[in-house]
C-alpha cells in the first residue's frame, strides 16, 4: 500500500509542475518548460536504475519510466500552449546532442568509480553509469519516433475531427497508446537478444498502461483548466514539415515562398496599374468625346434629345470612375477585413446593394427582384458584404444591352459538408460570360496571362471579399448551355 | 451618333471580337470601314482582325484603344491607322475621310 502511495506522489510531483507552468505567461513559461523537459531527460536516464515501484505482482515501474512518461506529457502541454511544432524540433536536436554527451559522460565516470583511487563517498556503484551504445540509440530513436508520431496524430486527427470534446479525448487515448508502443518497442530495440525478452515486453506494456492512466488525469486537468488554448491548438492545423525540417531547409523553403509571393504581388499590382490606366483612359475618352459632341450639336435646337443623352453618358463615366477608384481603394484595404466578422442581416445588406444600384443608375430600365422562401437570414461578415453585393450587381447592370435590365436575386439553403449555408443566386439577363473566360473569372492574374480579355475588377474584388468570408462564389449561365442570355453569380455564406 | 451625323450608316455593333467576326462574316454587303476596339472579351480586336483578314484582304480596319501597348503589332497587321483613347473626334473623322478615299490593300 506505501508503494502505491509513493508511485502516486512520484507521478503527482512530475505532473504538478508543468500544470503549474502552463499558467505562467511568455517568455518565463518558455524557458522553464524547456529546463524541466532537461530535468525529466536527464531523470530518465538515470531514476531507470535507482528505483523502482512494485504496483502489482507483474507490474514493475522504475522511477526513469515516470519520468519519461512525465517529459511526454510536458511536451504535449508545451506544445498546445505555443502551438508552435518547431518546439518537437528542437527537442529532437537538444535528445540527440544530449544523449552523445551522457553517453560520454557515463563511459568517464564509470571508469573513475572503478578505479579505487577515486573518492566516492557514497560508494556509488559504478554500474549505474554503465550505459551501453545500444540501449543509448534504441532510447534516442524511440523518443524521436514516439515525439513525431503523437504530434503527427494529432494533427491528422484535428483534420478529420470537428468535435473539441472528441478530439481531446482522442488525444489521451494517442498519448497512453504512444506510451504502451514504447513499452513493446524498448525492450525489443535495447534487449534484443536477451532471454527474458517475452516478459519484459509484457512488463512494459503493462508497466507504460498504468503510466499512461496516471498522466492522463493531469492531461485531463489540463483540458479543463486551459480549453481556450487547447481549442485554438485543435482549430489551427500547424505544418508539418516543422517537425522535421532542418532550420536551414525551412529558411530555403521560406525564402522560396517570400519570393513567389513577392512575384504575385508584383503581377497583381501590374495588373492593376494596367487596368487602371486602361479604364481611365476610355472614361476619359468618353466623356470628351461626349463634350465634342456637345460642342458639333449645340447650334443644332433639334438635337436637345441628342444633348440629354450625351449628359447622361458623361454621368456614366463619372459613375464608372468613381466605382473604379472605390474599388482599388478597398484592394489596399483587403488585409484589414480578415478581422471583425460578426453576424449580419443578409437581406439588409441586399436591400441596400440594390437601393444603390436604383440611384446610380437611374436613367436606366431597371428591375432587381428578391425571390426567397426563407426571411431572417444571418451570415458571418462586415461591411465589406455590402460592397461585394455591389460589384456583382453593377457587373449584371454594366454588361447588359437590354432595353429591359432584369435581375433576380433567388435566396435559399444549401447544405454541404455538414455546414449550412445560404445561396444567393443574382440571375441577369446581360451579355453572359464565355465559358473560357468564366474558369479565369475569379482567378490570380498572372504575368504571362493574355490581359486583353479580363473586364475589371468587380467580381475578382467580390471573390476576394466573399473567400475571407468563408464563402464561394462561382459563376454559371442564367440558361444552361447559352452563355449569351445572361449570368447566374452564385454565392454561398455559412449561415450563423 | 457622331458617325450617323456626319452622313455614315452604322450597320452593325459587335460586344465582342468573335462576334464582330461572325457579324462581318455574315454581312452579304460587306462594311466599307471597321472601327475595332483591342480589350474585348471571348477575342480580343488583334484576333479578330486576323480572322477577318484571313478571310479577306478587301477590307478597311482603323483601331481605337484605350492600350496603346498593341499599336506596333496592330499597325504590322496592315490596318490603316491606331487611334489612342482618349481621341479628339475630329481626329477620327479625318481617320475616316482618308480610310474611305483609300484603295483596299
Amino acid at each position: 500500500m506505501i508503494n502505491l502511495i509513493y508511485f502516486f506522489l512520484n507521478v503527482l510531483v512530475f505532473a504538478l509542475i508543468p500544470l503549474i507552468f502552463a499558467k505562467l505567461r511568455g517568455t518565463l513559461r518558455y524557458i522553464l518548460n524547456y529546463t524541466y523537459l532537461g530535468c525529466l531527460f536527464v531523470f530518465s536516464n538515470i531514476l531507470g536504475s535507482i528505483y523502482a515501484f512494485r504496483i502489482s505482482s507483474s507490474i514493475q515501474i522504475s522511477g526513469g519510466n515516470i519520468a519519461y512518461s512525465a517529459m511526454l506529457m510536458a511536451i504535449l502541454f508545451m506544445v498546445v500552449s505555443e502551438r508552435d511544432l518547431t518546439i518537437i524540433r528542437n527537442i529532437v536536436y537538444s535528445i540527440l546532442i544530449l544523449n552523445v554527451i551522457f553517453f560520454l559522460l557515463y563511459q568517464i565516470i564509470f571508469i573513475f568509480l572503478k578505479d579505487n583511487s577515486i573518492v566516492n563517498p557514497l560508494n556509488i556503484s559504478p554500474l549505474l553509469f554503465n550505459m551501453t551504445i545500444n540501449i543509448v540509440i534504441a532510447g534516442t530513436l524511440l523518443i524521436i519516433f514516439e515525439l513525431v508520431l503523437m504530434f503527427f496524430l494529432f494533427e491528422k486527427i484535428k483534420k478529420y475531427v470537428k468535435n473539441y470534446e472528441l478530439t481531446s479525448f482522442i488525444y489521451l487515448i494517442i498519448y497512453i497508446l504512444v506510451l504502451i508502443l514504447d513499452g513493446f518497442l524498448f525492450p525489443i530495440f535495447a534487449f534484443t537478444l536477451d532471454p527474458n525478452l517475452r516478459y519484459m515486453i509484457i512488463g512494459g506494456i503493462q508497466g507504460k498502461f498504468v503510466l499512461g492512466l496516471m498522466f492522463s488525469i493531469p492531461i485531463f486537468i489540463f483540458m479543463i483548466l486551459n480549453h481556450e488554448k487547447l481549442s485554438r491548438y485543435i482549430e489551427q492545423p500547424l505544418p508539418l514539415k516543422d517537425l522535421i525540417l532542418w532550420p536551414r531547409l525551412k529558411l530555403i523553403q521560406q525564402i522560396r515562398k517570400s519570393d513567389e509571393q513577392y512575384r504575385e504581388a508584383y503581377d497583381q499590382a501590374e495588373f492593376y496599374k494596367d487596368l487602371f490606366a486602361h479604364d481611365i483612359s476610355n472614361i476619359l475618352h468618353n466623356i470628351k468625346t461626349s463634350i465634342d459632341l456637345i460642342i458639333m450639336f449645340r447650334k443644332e435646337s433639334e438635337n436637345l434629345d441628342r444633348f440629354n443623352e450625351l449628359t447622361e453618358l458623361i454621368n456614366e463615366q463619372i459613375t464608372r470612375g468613381r466605382n473604379m477608384v472605390s474599388n482599388i481603394r478597398k484592394l489596399s484595404l483587403l488585409s484589414d477585413i480578415e478581422e471583425d466578422l460578426k453576424s449580419i442581416e443578409l437581406f439588409k445588406v441586399i436591400k441596400e446593394s440594390i437601393r444603390f444600384i436604383e440611384t446610380t443608375y437611374y436613367n436606366k430600365r431597371i428591375d432587381i427582384q428578391i425571390r426567397s422562401q426563407i426571411e431572417d437570414v444571418f451570415v458571418y461578415a462586415n461591411i465589406y458584404l455590402l460592397f461585394a453585393f455591389k460589384n456583382i450587381l453593377i457587373n449584371a447592370i454594366n454588361y447588359n444591352n437590354s432595353q429591359k435590365i432584369e435581375v433576380f436575386i433567388v435566396i435559399s439553403h444549401e447544405k454541404r459538408d455538414g455546414i449550412k449555408y445560404v445561396k444567393i443566386e443574382v440571375k441577369d439577363n446581360g451579355i453572359g460570360i464565355a465559358d473560357e473566360l468564366k474558369e479565369r473569372l475569379f482567378k490570380k492574374v498572372l504575368m504571362t496571362e493574355d490581359r486583353s480579355k479580363r473586364m475589371g475588377l468587380g467580381l475578382l474584388l467580390a471573390n476576394k471579399f466573399i473567400s475571407l468570408f468563408k464563402g464561394e462564389i462561382s459563376v454559371k449561365d442564367r440558361i444552361p448551355g447559352d452563355y449569351s442570355k445572361g449570368t447566374n453569380i452564385i454565392v454561398l455564406l455559412p449561415e450563423v | 451618333m457622331l458617325l450617323r451625323n456626319i452622313g455614315h450608316e452604322v450597320i452593325g455593333k459587335a460586344l465582342n471580337g468573335e462576334e464582330a467576326v461572325k457579324k462581318y462574316l455574315s454581312f452579304s454587303i460587306k462594311p466599307d470601314l471597321i472601327i475595332m476596339d483591342y480589350r474585348m472579351p471571348v477575342k480580343n480586336g488583334i484576333e479578330a482582325c486576323k480572322d477577318i483578314l484571313k478571310y479577306t484582304n478587301n477590307v478597311r480596319i482603323i483601331f481605337a484603344s484605350a492600350d496603346n501597348s498593341v499599336e506596333k503589332i496592330v499597325l504590322s497587321l496592315g490596318v490603316l491607322c491606331f487611334l489612342s483613347k482618349p481621341f479628339e473626334i475630329q481626329e477620327l473623322i479625318t481617320q475616316i475621310g482618308k480610310a474611305l478615299t483609300k484603295s483596299i490593300f
